[in-house]
């Protein structure tokens, strides 16, 4: 190939690439299949209208996560167990499907809060997206964390956040 | 996978046609373009959301979404394509080009409890351009300009909460990760002067928006939501808040096709003449 053709080819599949690209929520589940996380921190606080904090859970060591993949085979969906011990020693345990969008903004794990196919999934926001350091954080509004009652009119007397910060372990 | 490996098959066969060199009476000129856009969009939907959103809420909010005009995608661009041209005094002139330009708006409320909601709004275009006309004593070309423009549309909905904190959450419905796209045909004219190895030249198009018609991609979704339905970006809110049923049947959901438009678009572009053409 002439010089010139492998300069025009390059620069132009730079550009179309970076415009069709690939999926990028599969690249990124990708990356997390077959590991382990550590809950390192676990945080929930109360956010006041005034900016202020009063937080109710502030744990180290708070459980583990495990992301594997998909048993049916899905490149777009993979299967995640979590074990969560909160502040006030109950423990959770389940095992759901994990998802993420295109830019994945958010991790959502599949009907962890109830069976219906909607408003049942626990959806983080993903604050911190690294190699081996993720922060996830969800969030709620006066008593209820995830869905409450009201997602329309943000007056609320306070809102709630729940913030965890997981350590990859190693590869399963 | 097909599709991208054809896409890509057919750009290979173009950038090889630009490459068969000069004769004595005409010549192929590989180029590389740069360009401004200065672009009006239809606002009409979009600022339905914000007059129907700050109406419905009224005192709750402390500031209101701000209208929009329209010219907020004007984006710069770049590009790469080939020229043939005459090269007689008045001689066929033809260019192809394929260009890529993005461009963000950004717009906030503020609730009266000091809750900021916000979006970021992307725009990404690539742009499949096709002109031809006369080239007059080499330098002057008039031509009729003809385009496929292919624009991805992104929508980040935040709530910024009072410590600072952003959610893409589900703790309101609107949050979250909304895209769609949009295709249209352009037409227009194109006037261009060319100097050493630049061609100066203005553009001016219009639009047949929604080309080939796309059914069914032409609102901007939310597609890994989880919320009850409607998971689109408003564009009427009241029935969005107050009757989601209404909302889906009305089909009131921002519509990507709203986001075309006539354009101006000035630019340079720079003749690539290698040393062994």
């Amino acid at each position: 190939m002439k010089s010139k053709q492998f300069f025009f080819l390059v620069i132009f599949i730079g550009l179309t690439a970076s415009f069709v690209g690939c999926r990028k929520d599969k690249r990124f589940l990708n990356r997390l299949e077959n590991t382990e996380w550590e809950i390192t921190t676990s945080k929930r606080w109360i956010i006041y209208n005034d900016g202020t904090t009063e937080i109710f859970e502030d744990l180290t060591n708070a459980g583990t996560i495990y992301i594997t993949e998909d048993p049916l085979g899905s490149e777009i969906l993979k299967e995640v167990r979590m074990v969560y011990t909160n502040y006030l020693g109950g423990t959770s345990d389940f095992t759901t499907l994990l998802y993420t969008d295109d830019l994945h903004t958010r991790v959502g794990m599949s009907q962890v809060l109830c069976n219906d196919p909607f408003e049942c999934d626990l959806v983080w926001t993903v604050d911190v997206n690294k190699r081996n350091k993720q922060v996830w954080s969800a969030y709620g509004s006066d008593g209820s964390y995830f869905f409450p009652p009201d997602t329309y009119n943000a007056n609320k007397d306070h809102h709630l956040k729940w913030e965890i910060t997981l350590t990859k372990v190693g590869n399963l | 996978m097909r599709s991208q490996s054809s896409f890509y098959f057919g750009l290979l066969m173009l950038l090889l046609v630009p490459l068969k060199g000069k004769t004595q009476s005409e010549e192929f000129v590989p180029l590389v373009t740069l360009n401004y856009t200065f672009s009006q969009y239809n606002t009409e939907g979009f600022n339905l959301f914000h007059d129907s959103f700050n109406n419905f809420w009224g005192d709750e909010l402390s500031k209101g979404w701000d209208q929009v005009n329209g010219r907020e995608f004007s984006q710069p661009g770049i590009g790469i394509g080939f020229r043939y041209r005459g090269l007689k005094k008045v001689a066929y002139t033809a260019e192809s080009m394929f260009v890529y330009g993005k461009r963000s708006l950004k717009n906030n409320t503020l609730w009266t409890s000091g809750v900021e909601q916000r979006y970021r709004f992307q725009a990404r275009d690539l742009y499949w351009t096709f002109s031809q006309g006369i080239v007059l004593f080499k330098r002057f070309f008039v031509e009729l300009y003809t385009g496929g423009v292919f624009r991805r549309l992104r929508l980040h909905f935040t709530t910024v909460h009072t410590d600072g904190s952003e959610s893409y959450s589900t703790e309101y419905k609107l949050n979250g990760f909304y895209s769609g796209t949009t295709t249209a045909l352009e037409w227009g004219g194109q006037l261009g002067y060319k100097w050493k190895n630049f061609m100066f030249y203005g553009r001016f198009t219009n639009v047949i928006p929604n080309f080939p018609p796309a059914k069914g991609i032409v609102n901007l979704d939310d597609y890994d939501s989880n919320n009850f339905v409607p998971t689109e970006f408003p564009s009427n809110y009241v029935t969005y808040a107050t009757d989601p049923i209404a909302f889906v049947q009305n089909n009131d959901g921002l519509r990507t096709d709203d986001f075309e438009g006539m354009k101006l678009i000035l630019g340079v572009n720079f003749d690539l003449k290698f040393r062994n053409q």
